[in-house]
């Protein structure tokens, strides 16, 4: 993938996720990860970008410093 | 395992919701209304704390559909409710602020602009001392000017960045109804601008975009969209002082880790 295309993608996905995690309409929800979990949905976001072959090792370290899982 | 309810956006409610019934039923949605309005919900187990880049890409598709048949103000990802008394509650505790922005933003599409550096911007010249020639100054003096010369910098980066975006205004504000401006949100990003504008005005604003893009040298444009408009949305119940700051260079250095990782 050349530099330009990388970059496009880069930004896209970044836009993406500010507006879908940062932005829109906040409901005080019984289960509202990106409020009531603010470093999960950081880590989960390590997840969702890793190699494959990282994941494993990710989740373990996801865990742990979740103090034992998602909600 | 419980079920709760997730829910994607707030649309009016006039009790027919005939338009959207096809986007509902195809995609196994449900209404849950207060008054006249509604929020766009599916089920879903409450253990459902899956963050994962399919689940963000569901949650925008499924915004976007609502948004082809009707205006609706999109909700943040990963809210989930207990039931429905919950939503409604939640509802009617934001009636008037989430009324007034669906009048207000309600159909109408969010497009983002960004402008990155080509190259990170230098600064020289009477003024801007590098922090290398104060290196024969005693180190609580050198500490002093070398801080003073790096604000020095950092103030001329943000005096610039601001240049940019009255630039960009002059060709593209005309076309748009508000817009969302941050100044250096991250250290390569001159300007992020986020534009709200009817429908029918995007093909227009992309057309003076493209003639703006081909003339710059100092700075890569992109333009992203057209979003449901999420920035544009004032209602929350949750005051924005709460949130941590630097959230979007956190997670644009994530991103950029991410992407040299899988660049190799």
């Amino acid at each position: 993938m050349n530099e330009t295309m990388a970059r496009i993608q880069e930004v896209t996905l970044l836009d993406l996720l500010d507006r879908v995690i940062e932005q829109g309409v906040i409901l005080a929800g019984d289960v509202t990860l990106s409020v009531a979990d603010v470093d999960l949905i950081y880590l989960g976001l390590r997840l969702l970008m890793a190699p494959a072959e990282r994941l494993p090792e990710l989740v373990t370290a996801a865990s742990r410093g979740a103090g034992g899982g998602h909600p | 395992m419980s079920d709760g309810l997730y829910v994607y956006a707030v649309v009016h409610h006039d009790g027919a919701q005939t338009s959207m019934g096809e986007v509902l039923a195809s995609r196994g949605l449900n209404l849950v209304p207060w008054r006249g309005l509604a929020a766009i919900t599916r089920r879903t187990s409450l253990d459902a704390g899956a963050v994962s880049m399919d689940a963000v890409r569901q949650h925008e598709a499924v915004v976007e559909a609502l948004l082809e048949d009707s205006a609706a103000l999109p909700v943040r990802f990963g809210t989930i409710f207990r039931d429905a008394a919950s939503v409604t509650s939640a509802l009617a505790e934001q009636y008037e602020p989430l009324a007034a922005d669906l009048a207000r933003v309600g159909g109408k599409a969010e497009l983002s602009l960004t402008a990155l550096w080509v190259s990170p911007p230098v600064w020289d010249g009477p003024g801007f001392e590098s922090p290398d020639a104060f290196s024969t100054e005693r180190a609580g003096a050198r500490y002093l000017r070398a801080r003073a010369a790096l604000l020095q910098r950092e103030q001329g980066a943000r005096e610039r960045a601001r240049a940019i975006a009255e630039a960009l205004d002059r060709e593209l504000a005309s076309l748009t109804l508000e817009r969302r401006v941050r100044l250096l949100p991250t250290p390569r990003i001159a300007v992020r601008t986020a534009y709200l504008l009817e429908r029918s005005a995007v093909t227009t604003f992309r057309t003076a975009f493209e003639g703006l893009r081909r003339t710059q040298s100092e700075l890569r444009l992109l333009l992203t969209g057209p979003w449901p408009p999420y920035s544009f949305v004032t209602s929350a119940a949750v005051p924005n002082e709460t949130r941590p700051a630097n959230r979007l260079d956190e997670l644009a250095r994530m991103l950029d880790d991410a992407m040299r990782e899988r660049r190799g």
